[in-house]
Formats: C-alpha cells, sequence, structure tokens
C-alpha cells in the first residue's frame, strides 16, 4: 500500500477543512426562507393590508370604547396570568427539583396537560367549575367572588393554559444550578434568605424571565380556553381575539386587519422590552 | 483552634458512612484525612462543617460544643473540590460575600470589606484580579480565590475537601508548597481530604487514614 501514504494530496480534506463549521451558506439560507415563508410572508401581508386603510382608517378601527376595552383585558389579564405563573410557577418547578414525595412522577406528567388539552375542553371544564353552582364556584360565590363571566375568569384561563412554560423553562436550569454553591453561602455565613437572593435567583432570572415571556405570549394569544368561561359582555369580560373573530363575522376585514395589527406590535413591545431586560440582565450579573 | 470528636456516627438508612469516630486536632496543626473513595472521608469532613446532620457523637470546636451549631454559626472554611465560585460575581465579591452577608451590627464598613478582600487576593498571590470574573481564570487561581473566600470569614477552622482533586499534576505540585507556606504564616487548624498517599504525607503534619467509615490507624504524630 506503498503509493496510498505516499500521495500528495490526503482525499477528503479539500472543502470541508476550510471552516471548522461547514455548511454554514447553506444552513443560513434554509433557515431564512423558513422564517419568511411561515413568519414573516404572513405578518408582512397582514400590515401590508393595515397600511392599505391609512391612518384614520387604523384610528377609526380602534379607537372606539369596545375594542380599547378589549386590548386592555387582554393585555392586562395576560400580564397578570404571567406574573401569578411566574411565582407559582417558579415555587412548583422548585419543589419537583429539589424534593422527594409519593407521585411525584405522576405530577409531574400532569403540568403538561394544559399544553395537550384542546383548549374548548380546558375552556368548559373551567367554566363548569367556576360557575355559581360549581365545584369551586359555589364556595367563591358565598364569599362574593364571582370569576366564570368575569375579566377574573378570564384570568383563570390564562393562569392555567400557561402554567407550563414557566415550570419547564426553569427545571433545567435548577437542576443544573451547583447545591455545591448553597453550601458555600452557608459556610460563608449567608443565612437562607441571602442565599436565595444573592445565590439562586441571579442564577435562574433568565429563565424565568423566559418562561414569564412565553406564558405571557400564550395567554395574550389565547382563544378557545377563554371565550367559555369569559361570557363575552361587551365591555366587560370581551377578549381582542374574540373580537377579532366578530369583526370577521361582520365581513368587516379592515377592523380585525386593525385589531390584529394593534396586537401584534403591543406584543412586539412588551416580548422585545423583555429581550432587553435579559440582556442587561446577563451585562449587570 | 483545636477540635475534638468523640463519638461520631452518621447512617443514611441501613448504610453505615461514619462508625464511632474519635479524632483530636491540635491547634495550629494541618491534618491528612487519606483513603479511597466511599471510606467517609469527605462525609466526616462534611460533618464537621455541619453540612451533614450526624446521628450521634459530639464535635466540639475549643470551647465550644459545635454539635447542635448551624452551618451558619461553626464559622468554618470550607473549599470544595471544584471551587464552587460564584460565577456571576467578581472574583473580590465573591471573595468578600461572607463580610457582606454579615448582620448590620458585626458588618465592617464598606471601604473595609473592599480592603480586607484586597488583602486576601495579595496573600493567595492573585493581586490585581480583584475585577475579572471566575470564568476568566485558571484552574490553580479558581481554587485560590475559594481558599481566600474562605479565610475571609476568619474561620475557626479550614476545611479543604480534594482541594487539588481537579488540577493538573503542575499546578498540583505548585499549590502543594504553597498551601503549606500559607498555613505556617497563617496557622489556622487545617483538616484537608485526599486520596493520594504522597499529597498527604508531603503536606499534613499528620495523615489520618479511613476506611469503610472508621479511622483506620493513628500513627504517633
Amino acid at each position: 500500500m506503498g503509493p496510498t501514504a505516499a500521495s500528495p494530496r490526503a482525499p477528503f480534506t479539500t472543502r470541508s477543512s476550510r471552516s471548522v463549521l461547514p455548511g454554514f451558506g447553506l444552513s443560513l439560507g434554509f433557515t431564512l426562507t423558513y422564517l419568511s415563508l411561515l413568519v414573516l410572508i404572513p405578518l408582512a401581508a397582514l400590515f401590508l393590508r393595515a397600511a392599505g386603510l391609512g391612518i384614520e382608517g387604523l384610528w377609526n378601527a380602534l379607537s372606539s370604547a369596545r375594542v380599547l376595552h378589549a386590548l386592555t383585558l387582554s393585555f392586562g389579564g395576560a400580564l397578570a396570568a404571567a406574573t401569578i405563573n411566574t411565582v407559582f410557577g417558579a415555587l412548583i418547578a422548585w419543589t419537583f427539583v429539589r424534593y422527594d414525595f409519593p407521585g411525584k412522577r405522576l405530577f409531574h406528567a400532569m403540568i403538561d396537560l394544559p399544553f395537550a388539552l384542546p383548549t374548548a375542553v380546558a375552556g368548559i371544564a373551567l367554566t363548569v367549575l367556576y360557575s355559581e353552582h360549581g365545584w369551586l364556584g359555589a364556595p367563591l360565590a358565598n364569599l362574593g367572588i364571582k370569576v366564570a363571566y368575569t375579566p377574573l375568569g378570564i384570568i383563570v384561563a390564562m393562569v392555567f393554559i400557561s402554567l407550563p412554560f414557566v415550570v419547564r423553562t426553569l427545571e433545567p436550569v435548577l437542576e443544573e444550578a451547583e447545591k455545591q454553591l448553597e453550601e458555600v453561602a452557608a459556610t460563608l455565613g449567608a443565612t437562607r434568605r441571602q442565599t436565595i437572593v444573592h445565590i439562586i435567583l441571579p442564577t435562574v432570572l433568565p429563565a424565568l424571565l423566559t418562561g414569564a415571556a412565553l406564558a405571557f405570549a400564550r395567554a395574550v394569544g389565547e382563544y378557545g380556553s377563554i371565550i367559555f368561561i369569559a361570557g363575552n359582555l361587551q365591555n366587560v369580560s370581551e377578549i381582542a381575539p374574540l373580537l377579532i373573530m366578530i369583526r370577521l363575522d361582520e365581513f368587516n376585514y379592515a377592523g380585525a386587519t386593525a385589531l390584529a395589527c394593534a396586537m401584534l406590535v403591543m406584543s412586539f413591545a412588551i416580548l422585545f422590552a423583555i429581550n432587553l431586560l435579559q440582556t442587561w440582565n446577563r451585562r449587570h450579573g | 483552634m483545636d477540635i475534638s470528636i468523640r463519638n461520631l456516627g452518621k447512617n443514611y438508612g441501613d448504610v453505615v458512612a461514619l462508625r464511632d469516630i474519635q479524632l483530636d486536632i491540635a491547634s495550629g496543626e494541618l491534618l491528612a484525612l487519606l483513603g479511597p473513595s466511599g471510606s467517609g472521608k469527605t462525609t466526616l469532613l462534611r460533618a464537621i462543617a455541619g453540612l451533614e446532620t450526624i446521628n450521634q457523637g459530639s464535635i466540639r470546636f475549643g470551647d465550644i460544643d459545635a454539635t447542635h451549631l448551624s452551618v451558619q454559626e461553626r464559622r468554618v472554611g470550607f473549599v470544595f473540590q471544584h471551587y464552587a465560585l460564584f460565577k456571576r460575581m467578581s472574583v473580590l465579591d465573591n471573595i468578600t460575600f461572607g463580610l457582606r452577608m454579615r448582620t448590620r451590627a458585626q458588618r465592617p464598613q464598606k471601604n473595609e470589606i473592599q480592603r480586607r478582600g484586597l488583602e486576601l487576593l495579595d496573600l493567595v498571590q492573585l493581586k490585581g484580579l480583584e475585577k475579572r470574573y471566575p470564568t476568566q481564570l485558571s484552574g490553580g487561581q479558581r481554587q485560590r480565590v475559594a481558599l481566600a473566600r474562605a479565610l475571609a470569614i476568619e474561620p475557626r477552622v479550614l476545611l479543604l475537601d480534594e482541594p487539588f482533586g481537579a488540577l493538573d499534576s503542575k499546578t498540583r505540585r505548585e499549590l502543594r508548597a504553597w498551601l503549606r507556606q500559607l498555613h505556617d504564616d497563617t496557622g489556622y487548624t487545617t483538616i484537608f481530604v485526599t486520596h493520594d498517599e504522597n499529597e498527604a504525607h508531603e503536606l499534613a503534619d499528620r495523615v489520618v487514614t479511613m476506611n469503610e467509615g472508621m479511622i483506620e490507624q493513628e500513627p504517633d504524630a
């Protein structure tokens, strides 16, 4: 096999050795095409339609009290739901990662159920539970708290469907957080509270923000589970996605487009703000 | 500060981790706990620090009965094999962490904390690196920072768990000599855990060998 060894240039080393990570052009091209087809083009079409309305048309479509109320309700509710889930989702993730208890696997599997359940089923189940004669609704009604067919019911539905996001984004990060860091903090005299504030929280904050952003995005766009429990009263419990459907039913495509655009812009602004917070947090850790 | 351990026992369910440990360490002594993995040496070290609860026996630091003191109250300097530095804090913030976490009444002034941090950095020969972050340091440097952080709280005793275990052999040898020097300069009572017989004998005043949760032999000093 002498000739092979003496061969002037070895095979397989010409093209692929130019870059440590070959295939850059192909993967970038694929990514851009894919994103354009799936996300960019539909969104651009939406904006184009909205632009066709002109500023006055947009203003007319958006300035009614009903529209403003629906937008406030959707975004306010989603922010509330995301906040609630951030606190309690963090607690749940902590419990799953740090403690062992009977039935843990079962509970653990249950976390993802809101993802798997058809949203209409979730909505009907929640409505039955929280209506005035429901298992949870009746005792709450005795306390004077009405959940079904009120904005409170909307928040309950939003919390339900967006819970998995915080738990599932936080778990791997907590899993990885070294227990030794907490131990070393304790030997240095830090109390449990100081350890959580100075050691644990900074480590999990990025994941917590990501989870909150995902939960928020999911809650804002949620439709199926909410419309059952909301009751959909104008200016009381009518969410923006439902109003878009109503406009479409009225063949008022301009109104629907304008509202959709408004939701997109607001969602983007909030998600972008959370993103900035992430970057800032990373730099000032 | 001298340490005395009497009848110490620890078990996980049916598994006995430590069996009837009797051990006295003189003030200022540098003691090596030697043994194979699973021999209980790390468990003993962690029990002294209060990181493991014990089932029986007592631990005394000088005149203080430490058996029922919390980790925080024991004031031990503990150094882990993999450094356990706080990644999101600068080197100086790592070192001064213990001082900064003290209650307002016991906490030194801000610039005093700063001064002591820099002094310790100098002591572990890392002068000028106070603004760096742990990821920007070599393994040997990280372990020095971990040691400085442990020293900052003026510990009653210094406990090192395989302190050189994660380092390459050259750095190991350097750090060994340096640690011996540091010990002679500062005089802290020190216990370190190792499975390396050469390291134990080269570095320590006295070597205690453990096996299957018991102290195997105590040669005369």
